[in-house]
């Protein structure tokens, strides 16, 4: 066997292209060593050739070999656990449809609502994952610029009266079908500073430009949690880029942003009394209690009265507490099923986040890396703020559940987040090393 | 009873068993087996400093691990293995050479394994999840 046919025949079932040019010009090279070798000996440049090829061993099996090493990973115990969340989510819709709650005849409406959306969420993260995410590196900037531009129509209020909506202040896109918030933007934000932050030619001052612009135009928008979130977001993923004194800049960036909070709302500059009254309404709900304090004292009488058990919930009860379907879910199941099912529920929600911290240690790739702690910052904020807020602990935000929660945000940027790690986790062992200046026919 | 399996065997030998032989090459293949975990505790003490596959098949032979031998390729999908494991690292460098070294988790284990010896075959399988081939 001549050694193009020998090279052909090994790499043919690698499905990669960076794997199977990987493979061979390594198998190349070593042949090319042994014929040296065995012409050294005295045998032909035909001979020593086709004895260095069958020195090699079998191709067939060698194919197999190397088809397993390099097949798409797929990591199944993620696809569960965000398959078994979208069916939890189910729980809310079938316990109201034994309370008499007067839109139980919108409830059908409602579950066929959230079956399109939990399979818009599947479609969207399989899509992600079967992108392959390195290609996103390149086009950071657009991905800025798109997720600018979003911000930006959502500020510009009566321009595009037509499709822009607003809902306690804050603008949604109206898509006829369905609404989103601003949380939209984030996903491009993600990937674009993924790339960015790792990218050190992109010096510290312009980085702090485009933070404070795009800070600026969701604090506009008064999404305060989403304004959290994405803080948050940029925060973790400096602390693991390689940049200097990152440790040091994160550390004066909180200071400044607590800073920041108490002198504005001293000012009146930004209506910050939303805000304010909200967090005096978790500290002395007694203050207020037909007010700001309202719900924070229903809560706790609502965790007061919660079982071990099942408790069906009365419409007095439904209705005594705002947001129990959207924002407060979880205390919602918590008071129907009891402490156990609160339990199990957190117990398989956070297990997501140990299998995405798990993957990113898994990643060679800084940018896949970054991707993942993006996305598991994004993810992880929502789960703690939201059980924080339900049992009491935090003051009210707009963070839903992820996935359980009432509306398609929920799932849509939590579908985006998983598929953007499995994306990353598929691809997690092609080529994470490669020096492209050294080989520049690998680079793509 | 004994007296009528001891005849079978007798016959089975004559007859079906009269074309098999414990030949030399199979007998050494056996000797290779046992010797599996020797090869990859070389693998990993080999590359504490780097080399290229080439380089380290060369050492390898030096050490008398003869496991390679007509199946040279066999070499590179271990060492894949043991990267997408995360024992190994590996860099290019100009000349297209790829060079392999252990890296923290692979050191962890070979002194793991240096230092004991009666579970070696146990702490192997756990590298190679019982993909010894």
């Amino acid at each position: 066997m001549n050694k193009k046919t020998f090279l052909s025949a090994v790499v043919q079932h690698i499905r990669s292209k960076e794997a199977k040019e990987s493979v061979k010009a390594e198998l190349e090279h070593h042949i090319h060593e042994s014929s040296d070798r065995l012409i050294k000996k005295g045998y032909s440049k035909n001979e020593a050739e086709h004895l260095a090829v069958q020195q090699m061993g079998n191709p067939s099996s060698l194919g197999i070999e190397f088809k397993k090493l390099y097949r798409p990973k797929i990591e199944w115990r993620l696809i569960c656990l965000f398959l078994i969340v979208l069916g939890l989510g189910y729980l809310p819709l079938i316990i109201l449809k034994d309370v008499d709650v007067g839109f139980s005849q919108d409830l059908s409406i409602t579950s066929l609502k959230r079956s399109i959306y939990v399979l818009m969420g599947i479609l969207i993260a399989i899509i992600l994952c079967i992108f392959n995410y390195r290609k996103w590196q390149r086009y950071a900037w657009y991905f800025f610029g798109v997720g600018t531009l979003i911000l930006i129509v959502a500020n510009s209020g009566d321009l595009f009266e037509s499709f822009i909506i607003t809902i306690n202040g804050r603008p949604f896109f109206d898509f006829i079908v369905f609404t989103v918030d601003t949380s939209i933007a984030l996903p491009f934000f993600l990937i674009a500073w993924a790339s960015i932050v790792n990218n050190l030619k992109v010096k510290f001052w312009k980085l702090c430009m485009f933070i404070f612009i795009s800070t600026f135009l969701y604090m506009n928008t008064i999404n305060i949690s989403l304004f959290m979130m994405y803080l948050f977001m940029l925060l973790l993923m400096y602390l693991n880029s390689n940049r200097t004194h990152k440790i040091k800049i994160v550390m004066v960036s909180l200071c400044s942003g607590v800073l920041a909070f108490l002198t504005i709302k001293n000012m009146k500059f930004y209506n910050i009394t939303d805000i304010t009254d909200r967090i005096m309404g978790l500290l002395q709900p007694e203050n207020d209690p037909n007010g700001a304090g309202y719900t924070y004292i229903q809560i706790k009488m609502l965790l007061s009265q919660t079982t071990w058990g099942f408790q069906p919930i009365t419409d007095e009860i439904y209705f005594s507490i705002p947001w129990l379907y959207s924002e407060l879910v979880l205390l919602f199941l918590t008071y129907t099923f009891g402490w156990g099912f609160a339990v199990l529920l957190l117990v398989i929600l956070t297990l997501i986040i140990v299998n995405i911290a798990f993957i990113a240690t898994q990643v060679a790739d800084p940018f896949g890396k970054q991707l993942i702690i993006g996305a598991a910052t994004i993810y992880a904020f929502q789960l703690f703020y939201n059980v924080g807020m339900s049992f009491g602990f935090l003051p009210l935000a707009g963070i839903s559940l992820p996935f359980i929660s009432y509306g398609n945000a929920p799932i849509f940027i939590n579908a985006i987040m998983i598929g953007i790690v499995l994306s990353v986790y598929r691809r997690k062992d092609l080529v994470a090393n490669m020096d492209k200046k050294s080989n520049p026919s690998l680079s793509r | 009873m004994d007296k009528k399996l001891k005849n079978l065997r007798q016959s089975m030998k004559q007859t079906v068993f009269k074309e098999m032989s414990f030949s030399e090459k199979k007998k050494s293949a056996v000797k290779r087996e046992i010797k599996q975990e020797n090869v990859f505790l070389s693998i990993l003490q080999l590359l504490i400093e780097e080399k290229t596959g080439v380089e380290l098949l060369e050492r390898l032979k030096a050490r008398n691990i003869m496991k390679f031998d007509e199946s040279e390729g066999f070499l590179y999908t271990t060492l894949h293995q043991l990267v997408q494991k995360g024992y190994l690292t590996y860099r290019w460098d100009e000349h297209t050479l790829k060079f392999y070294k252990l890296n923290n988790k692979g050191r962890k284990c070979l002194k793991k394994l240096e230092s004991n010896q009666k579970s070696k075959t146990a702490v192997l399988k756990e590298i190679l999840g019982g993909h010894l081939s």
